[in-house]
C-alpha cells in the first residue's frame, strides 16, 4: 500500500504547487485572502521568527514635538517594543494603540485588556491608581482571556500590596520621583500566580509599570513618555 | 465466511471532495496539541490499529474527548491507516483501511479491507478503579478483522500504567480460556455492510494485557501479551511467522501531536507506528485567533450634562446620511466587511453587512457594533445589524448602544452582552431605502489551484487529481446571482479509477470517466435566485450547469426561525445526466430527485438531519447524518442512506454511507477567514443513495447567523 500512493505523482503535485499554487488571485476575499494568510503563515514558518522590532532611539525634543501623549510598551515574550498613542476614552479606561493595530486599554494605567496580540486579555477588574497607591489589604481581581479554542477562560486571582519605597526614574531625559508598588496575585483555584510592578509619582499618576498580561502573552513593560 | 467474498470485498474505492493537501502538510509542520492540566495521567497512547492500546491490544482507555487521529502503521507486509474519532468522552470510533501484501489470493496480490470500529469507556479511572471500555472492532464489513473486548487499564503510578483484558473473535484466537457466551456462529457477509451482531462476544475468549512506562517526557516503553493468533496471515497465508504471543515497543512523542513508535512483535517482525493526533477544539498551539484589533468603542458625552448632544435633529439634515455612509462603508471594508444599506432614524439604526473575512459570526457583528459607535450621533441608543448572505438578509442581531459601552472591556463582557442582545427575523429592506450606491451588481472571482483526492481504490488507496480553477461570480441585484466555475486538469490519476458494474443507472460510478476529461472543464454554470419569501422563509432557485455530472433545475425552501433549533426544508431538482468530456452536453438519464429535511440542534455541539425523499437513481428512502460542531470551526459528522435499493442491487457496501469533515483554514493560520476545507469520505461510492450536489444550499447558510451559529462562536464578538 505504501508503494500505492504513486510517489510521482505526489512529486509532481508537490512541483505544481509550488510552481502555480503560490501564485494564486483574485477579487473573492472569502477564497483568496484564506490562501494569501496560508501563504503567508509557510512563508513566516519557513523564515523563522519574527526579529525583535525596536523602537529607535529616543529623543526629549522628538517626543515632545509630536504633540500628543506617547506610551513606550515593550512585550518581553516576543522582545519587542513600541510606542502607542490613546485612540478613545471609555468611562474611566484610555484604550492606546500601536502602529502595527494592536490595542491595550488601560485604567487608571493598570492594564485591563490587549485585543490584537494573540491570547488576547479580554477584560480585567482593577483597583483605581488611588486605591492601589494606598496599598491596600488584599483584593481579589477577575481576569479573563479569549483562548487557542475560541472560548473565554477566567481566572480569579487574591493580590497582596507590599510597598518597595521609592525609586528615582530617569525616562528620556527627565527624572521621576517615584515609589515603587508590589502587587502579587494567586490563583483562587490553580497554581497560577504572577507580580505586577508599579512605580507611582507623587501626584498619583503611575509613571512606570510591569504588568502581566496573561499565561501566553507574559509580561509587559510600559512608561508614560508624554506627559 | 468464503475466502473469495473477502476478496471481493477487498475492492474499495471513494470519491471524495477536494481537500487540501497543503493544509495536512501545515498542520504537520506545526502541530501541537493542548496537553490536559487537569489530570496527571497521560493522554492514552495509539497502537497499531490507531485506537487508544499498546502495540496490537487494545487498553481501556479513551483518547481525549474530540481527539481526531490518524496512525499509520507496518508491520508484517500489512499496512494499517486508521482515522479515529472520539466522539464523545466515551464513545470513541475507528475507520480502518488495511493493506497486506503478498495474499496472492484469488487475483489479489495485496488483499485490501476496511473496518469500522465502535468502543465504549464503562467505568472512569479512579483511585482505586481501572477505566474499562468495551470495543468491537471491525463490527461491520467482512469480519476478517472482527473481534470484540473488555480491557481494563490503571495508572499505578503517574508514569506506569497496566492494562488486562478479555478478547473474543480475533482478540481470543490465541490462549483461550473457553468460551463463556457460547460457540461463535458463522456470519455470512454478503455484500458486506452489515453488523455482526450474532458473534459478538461469542466463542473462545481469550486474556491479553501489558504495560506502558513513561521513561521520560518524551519516551514511553511498552511490553504485551498477544491473545492474537494471525491464524491466517502466519497460517495459510504465510506472510510472517508468529513465534511468540510477546511484544516489545518504544515510542517518542516529536510534539504533543506527533508520535513514532518502534515495535518488535511476535518474536519476528519490527514494526512502525506514527500516530498524528489533533484537536478540533483547539488551534495548534493553543494560538488565539489573529488579526488587528477592532476599532475602540467610541464613548458618548454624559447625557445629563450635554443634553444637545442627544438632539435627533440631525436625522433631517440630507448631508449627515451620506456622510455617515460615507465613513461607515470604508471603515468597514478596511475591517473586511461591506456596507450594503444604512437605515438612520433619530435613536436607531440599521445596517446590512457582507461580511468577507471573519469565520466568527459573532466577530464580524461585534467589530461592525463598535465602527457604529464611531460614526453614528450620540442620540442612536441601539444598532440593528443584518448580516446579508448572497443578497438574503438572514437576522436581525439588536445591540444597544449603552451594553456595549459597558462590556467592552469587561472580563465578563461577552456574556453581558450577550444578555442584552436580541435575534429576530428580518426581511427586505422597508420600502424608501435603498442600497448604497455602487454596490451592486457585485463581481467575484478567484484564480487558484485545487487538488482532489479518491479513496480506497483496490490498486491505488489514494488517487490524487490537480489543476487550476477559476470560479467567478456576478450578483446582478440582491440574490440574483450567475456564477461558474472552471478548471483544468494539470495530473491526476482519477480517470484510472477501477469502474464498476452497477445494476442501477450510473449516476455516480462513472466518476473516472468524467476525471478523464483533460479539457477545460465546466464544473459549474448558474443562474441563483434566493430570496426571503415569507417570515422565517428562505428560498433558492437555481439553474444550470448545477455540479460535474449533473444539470437542470434545483429548487429549495428552508423554514428557520432564528432562535429555533428546529428547521424545516424541501428540495425538489429536475435533473439530466451530463455527458462525460463533452462540455456542455447531456446523456439521455432524466430524473425528478429531492428531499424533505429536518434539522435539528441537540445542543453541545451535536446537530443531527434527517432528509427522505428521492435520489438520484430513483431510489426511495432516507438519509440521516449526526455532526458535532466545534467553536473552532471544525466539524466532523457521519451519515447513513437507506433505500428501497435491495444490498444486491446497491452492491457491495450495501448501502451508502460515510464521514465528513471540514476544517476551517483559521484552525491552521489563526488569521482571520471565512475559508474552510471539506472532504467526503465513503469507503465505497455506488449508485444507491446519491445525491444532487448544489452550491449554496440554504440551511448551512441560514444556520451560522441564526441563534445556534452565533452562539456557538460568541467569545469572539469583542474581539
Amino acid at each position: 500500500m505504501g508503494k500505492g500512493i504513486a510517489v510521482n505523482l505526489g512529486r509532481s503535485l508537490a512541483l505544481l504547487l509550488v510552481a502555480i499554487g503560490l501564485t494564486g488571485c483574485g477579487s473573492d476575499e472569502t477564497r483568496v485572502p484564506g490562501f494569501t494568510a496560508f501563504r503567508k503563515a509557510i512563508v513566516q514558518k519557513l523564515a523563522g521568527p519574527v526579529g525583535p522590532q525596536r523602537v529607535p532611539p529616543l529623543t526629549r525634543a522628538a517626543l515632545e514635538a509630536e504633540g500628543r501623549p506617547l506610551l513606550y510598551a515593550k512585550l518581553e515574550n516576543r522582545d519587542a517594543e513600541a510606542i502607542l498613542v490613546p485612540l478613545e476614552t471609555n468611562a474611566r479606561a484610555v484604550t492606546w494603540a500601536t502602529p502595527d493595530g494592536i490595542t491595550l486599554s488601560l485604567q487608571d494605567g493598570v492594564v485591563i485588556a490587549t485585543r490584537g496580540l494573540g491570547v488576547d486579555l479580554m477584560g480585567a477588574t482593577a483597583p483605581s491608581a488611588q486605591v492601589l497607591a494606598a496599598a491596600p489589604e488584599p483584593l481579589v481581581r477577575t481576569y479573563s482571556w479569549l483562548d487557542g479554542a475560541d472560548l473565554i477562560s477566567s481566572e480569579q486571582v487574591t493580590c497582596r500590596y507590599d510597598s518597595l519605597g521609592s525609586q528615582t526614574l530617569q525616562i528620556v531625559e527627565r527624572a521621576y520621583q517615584t515609589r515603587h508598588l508590589r502587587e502579587t496575585c494567586q490563583s483562587d483555584k490553580s497554581s497560577l500566580a504572577f507580580q505586577n510592578d508599579y512605580w507611582f509619582e507623587l501626584s498619583g499618576k503611575i509613571r512606570q509599570s510591569r504588568q502581566w498580561l496573561g499565561p501566553k502573552a507574559g509580561y509587559l513593560s510600559l512608561r508614560h513618555l508624554i506627559p | 465466511m468464503s475466502r473469495a467474498r473477502r476478496a471481493r470485498c477487498g475492492g474499495l474505492r471513494a470519491r471524495a471532495a477536494s481537500i487540501g493537501l497543503l493544509m495536512l502538510g501545515a498542520v504537520l509542520s506545526c502541530p501541537g496539541i493542548r496537553a490536559n492540566a487537569e489530570t496527571t495521567a497521560r493522554p492514552a497512547s495509539l497502537n497499531f490499529n490507531g485506537v487508544p492500546g499498546l502495540l496490537d491490544m487494545p487498553t481501556g482507555e479513551a483518547a481525549p474527548d474530540a481527539q481526531f487521529s490518524w496512525t499509520n502503521s507496518t508491520f508484517a507486509r500489512t499496512v494499517r491507516s486508521t482515522l479515529s474519532f472520539q466522539l464523545t468522552p466515551r464513545v470513541g470510533g475507528s475507520f480502518r483501511y488495511t493493506g497486506i501484501e503478498n495474499w496472492h489470493f484469488q487475483g489479489y496480490a495485496t488483499y485490501y479491507d476496511r473496518s469500522f470500529d465502535l468502543r465504549y469507556r464503562l467505568i472512569d479511572e479512579g483511585r482505586y478503579l481501572p477505566a474499562v471500555t468495551i470495543g468491537l472492532q471491525d463490527f461491520i464489513g467482512t469480519g476478517l478483522f472482527s473481534a470484540e473486548y473488555v480491557a481494563a487499564t490503571k495508572s499505578l503510578t503517574p508514569r506506569l500504567k497496566v492494562t488486562a483484558g478479555l478478547g473474543w473473535g480475533r482478540l481470543g484466537s490465541d490462549g483461550a480460556i473457553g468460551e463463556p457466551f457460547g460457540p461463535r456462529p458463522g456470519f455470512v457477509i454478503g455484500t458486506g455492510g452489515r453488523p455482526n451482531f450474532g458473534q459478538w462476544f461469542r466463542g473462545p475468549a481469550a486474556p491479553f494485557g501489558g504495560v506502558e512506562w513513561q521513561a521520560t517526557d518524551k519516551l514511553t516503553f511498552k511490553l504485551e501479551y498477544s491473545s492474537d493468533a494471525y491464524a491466517i496471515e502466519a497460517g495459510a497465508r504465510r506472510i510472517f511467522r508468529r513465534e511468540s504471543p510477546w511484544n516489545f515497543g518504544a515510542e517518542y512523542q516529536v510534539t504533543p501531536s506527533l508520535r513514532f513508535g518502534l515495535a518488535y512483535l511476535y518474536g519476528s517482525e519490527l514494526g512502525l507506528n506514527l500516530q498524528l493526533a489533533l484537536d478540533p477544539k483547539s488551534r495548534p498551539r493553543d494560538t488565539a485567533i489573529q488579526g488587528p484589533a477592532p476599532a475602540p468603542v467610541k464613548a458618548r458625552p454624559n447625557r445629563a450634562s450635554s443634553p444637545q448632544d442627544y438632539a435627533t435633529d440631525w436625522v433631517a439634515v440630507p448631508q449627515a446620511r451620506s456622510a455617515i455612509e460615507g465613513v461607515l462603508s470604508k471603515l468597514l471594508e478596511a475591517d473586511g466587511m461591506d456596507l450594503l444599506a444604512l437605515t438612520l432614524r433619530g435613536d436607531r439604526a440599521e445596517v446590512r453587512i457582507q461580511n468577507r473575512l471573519y469565520d466568527s459570526e459573532a466577530q464580524a457583528v461585534g467589530r461592525t457594533a463598535r465602527l457604529l459607535t464611531q460614526v453614528l450621533p450620540a442620540s442612536v441608543d441601539t444598532f440593528d445589524i443584518v448580516p446579508v448572505t448572497l443578497g438574503l438578509p438572514i437576522s436581525k442581531i439588536t445591540i444597544r448602544r449603552d451594553a456595549l459601552e459597558q462590556a467592552e472591556l469587561r472580563p465578563d463582557g461577552a456574556a453581558l452582552l450577550r444578555q442584552s442582545v436580541t435575534l429576530s427575523d428580518t426581511g427586505p429592506l422597508a420600502p424608501g431605502e435603498y442600497f448604497v450606491p455602487g454596490r451592486y451588481p457585485l463581481f467575484k472571482w478567484s484564480f487558484l489551484p485545487y487538488l482532489q483526492f479518491s479513496f480506497f481504490d483496490p490498486s491505488h488507496p489514494v488517487r490524487t487529481e490537480g489543476g487550476l480553477r477559476l470560479r467567478a461570480s456576478y450578483e446582478i441585484r440582491p440574490g440574483l446571482i450567475f456564477s461558474g466555475i472552471l478548471s483544468k486538469k494539470l495530473a491526476g490519476n482519477i480517470d484510472k479509477s477501477r469502474t464498476y458494474g452497477s445494476a442501477l443507472p450510473h449516476v455516480r460510478t462513472d466518476a473516472a470517466l468524467y476525471a478523464a476529461d483533460n479539457g477545460i472543464r465546466v464544473d459549474q454554470l448558474t443562474m441563483a435566485w434566493l430570496a426571503r419569501p415569507g417570515h422565517n422563509l428562505y428560498s433558492r432557485v437555481t439553474l444550470g450547469y448545477l455540479e460535474s455530472m449533473y444539470g437542470g433545475v434545483s429548487a429549495e425552501v428552508l423554514w428557520k426561525p432564528v432562535e429555533s433549533r428546529l428547521a424545516l426544508g424541501a428540495e425538489v431538482n429536475l435533473v439530466r445526466q451530463r455527458e462525460p468530456g463533452r462540455t456542455f452536453a447531456f446523456r439521455d438519464y432524466q430524473v425528478v430527485t429531492g428531499h424533505l429535511s429536518a434539522y435539528y440542534d441537540l445542543g453541545k455541539g451535536y446537530e443531527a438531519q434527517l432528509a427522505v425523499g428521492r435520489y438520484l437513481a430513483g431510489d426511495v428512502g432516507a438519509t440521516v447524518s449526526l455532526d458535532r460542531i466545534f467553536a473552532s470551526g471544525w466539524r466532523l459528522g457521519a451519515f447513513a442512506t437507506f433505500t428501497d435499493v435491495s444490498a444486491a442491487e446497491f452492491g457491495e457496501g450495501s448501502f451508502d454511507k460515510g464521514i465528513r469533515l471540514t476544517i476551517p483554514l483559521n484552525w491552521v493560520t489563526g488569521q482571520p477567514s471565512r475559508r474552510v476545507y471539506g472532504t467526503i469520505i465513503r469507503s465505497l461510492t455506488r449508485d444507491g443513495g446519491a445525491r444532487l450536489i448544489v452550491a449554496d444550499r440554504l440551511y448551512p447558510m441560514v444556520q451560522s447567523y441564526h441563534k445556534s451559529g452565533l452562539d456557538s462562536q460568541w467569545g469572539r464578538v469583542l474581539r
